[in-house]
């Protein structure tokens, strides 16, 4: 009879170690989405177009988590067509008459393209 | 919008995933040097203290880009991004993923303003005064601009509104979406486009307004980087 009782004993310890672990686990799960355990840097600063002398830099993500467009191909307006709206909002740039439009549906996804407009290597940035 | 040359180097940038106040940070794949997108200016690694030569661009619709330059190219969309994943962000009273950093109350926080600046100066001027006003002969931080906005494409542009060593002085001709927006200098009546800076006739036709960098954007982002801003209020 005691041997049963034993046995009852430890399955309902495992158990409820099993739930200790369970709550450990998913409490560090929703901590973590709010943000608590961000890696946080403060960062000394000397900028020359604005006057902060420190500031904190937050580590949301890991690099290349959000893919940048390295390699950007374009559509020419009639080509374009179908797929662009009128009302939809693009960063426009002209550099030696050539003339470009990102679109933001496009930039909010992928917050930079890598390019060259007229010669110039620049990157576009949202 | 940036130049990727700097001095002997060409850099690649990507995401770093990290944030500073809301603004992303870039790496370059080259030094792997981290940069404020926002200001353009490096803040750690090789290259910390290199501020990034800013290239001036233009928010506005496709449909006006269009009308302003017809040979213009547009990004690929590949048959996606038919949507902004920011839509809801633009009017929810969110303050990015980590909220604002300095509080300034001269405006409710998105409020949409054009912030110039100049050296360390700053100003920013709100779409909602510029409504009314869409023609801003300013100075900022010492230097003449001009501040153009056509209301109905939400189109703000700056210039230089220096042309051959002579500060000139704009007044409205003709509000209007793309080219017909049409404005005058006061020195030599000469008639400009204003949203691609080009006189179309007059003694300075053919000469075309220096674009200067600006930025599209909420006020509480402008107030992060520039807590000292000046605040155009017409």
């Amino acid at each position: 009879m005691y041997a049963a009782i034993i046995e009852l004993n430890i399955k309902k310890w495992v158990f409820r170690l099993v739930m200790a672990v369970m709550v450990v686990f998913f409490g560090f799960l929703i901590l973590k989405g709010t943000g608590l355990f961000r890696k946080t840097e403060i960062l000394e600063t000397n900028f020359q177009t604005t006057n902060l002398q420190q500031v904190k830099m937050v580590t949301v993500l890991s690099k290349d988590g959000i893919r940048a467009i390295k390699s950007p191909t374009f559509e020419t307006v009639s080509e374009s067509i179908e797929e662009m709206r009128d009302s939809e909002q693009v960063i426009g740039v002209s550099i030696n008459g050539d003339h470009r439009a990102y679109p933001i549906n496009i930039l909010s996804v992928h917050e930079i393209v890598d390019d060259v407009v007229g010669g110039v290597p620049v990157a576009v940035t949202w | 919008m940036y130049a990727r040359q700097v001095k002997s180097t060409l850099l690649t940038f990507g995401v770093s995933g990290k944030l500073i106040m809301n603004g992303l940070v870039m790496y370059d794949d080259e030094t792997d040097t981290l940069w404020s997108q926002v200001l353009g200016e490096a803040v750690r690694g090789p290259l910390n203290g290199t501020a990034l030569e800013v290239i001036p661009s233009t928010q506005t619709t496709w449909a006006t880009w269009r009308e302003l330059h017809p040979d213009t190219l547009v990004l690929d969309k590949n048959g996606g991004y038919r949507s902004d994943p920011y839509a809801r962000y633009y009017t929810n009273k969110d303050t990015g993923i980590l909220g604002e950093t300095n509080k300034d109350r001269r405006l409710y926080i998105k409020e949409y303003v054009i912030g110039v600046s100049v050296g360390q100066r700053s100003k920013a001027y709100p779409f909602s005064v510029l409504n009314d006003i869409p023609v801003v002969n300013d100075v900022v931080g010492g230097r003449p601009v001009l501040v153009v906005f056509d209301p109905e494409s939400a189109t703000g542009i700056v210039y230089d509104r220096t042309v051959s060593g002579r500060t000139l002085d704009f007044s409205l001709l003709t509000i209007g979406s793309g080219p017909d927006f049409l404005i005058q200098d006061e020195e030599t009546g000469s008639r400009w486009r204003a949203l691609t800076g080009e006189a179309i006739d007059g003694e300075l036709a053919g000469a075309s307004l220096v674009q200067l960098p600006s930025t599209y954007v909420f006020w509480f982002g402008w107030t992060d980087y520039h807590p000292d801003t000046e605040l155009f209020n017409g």
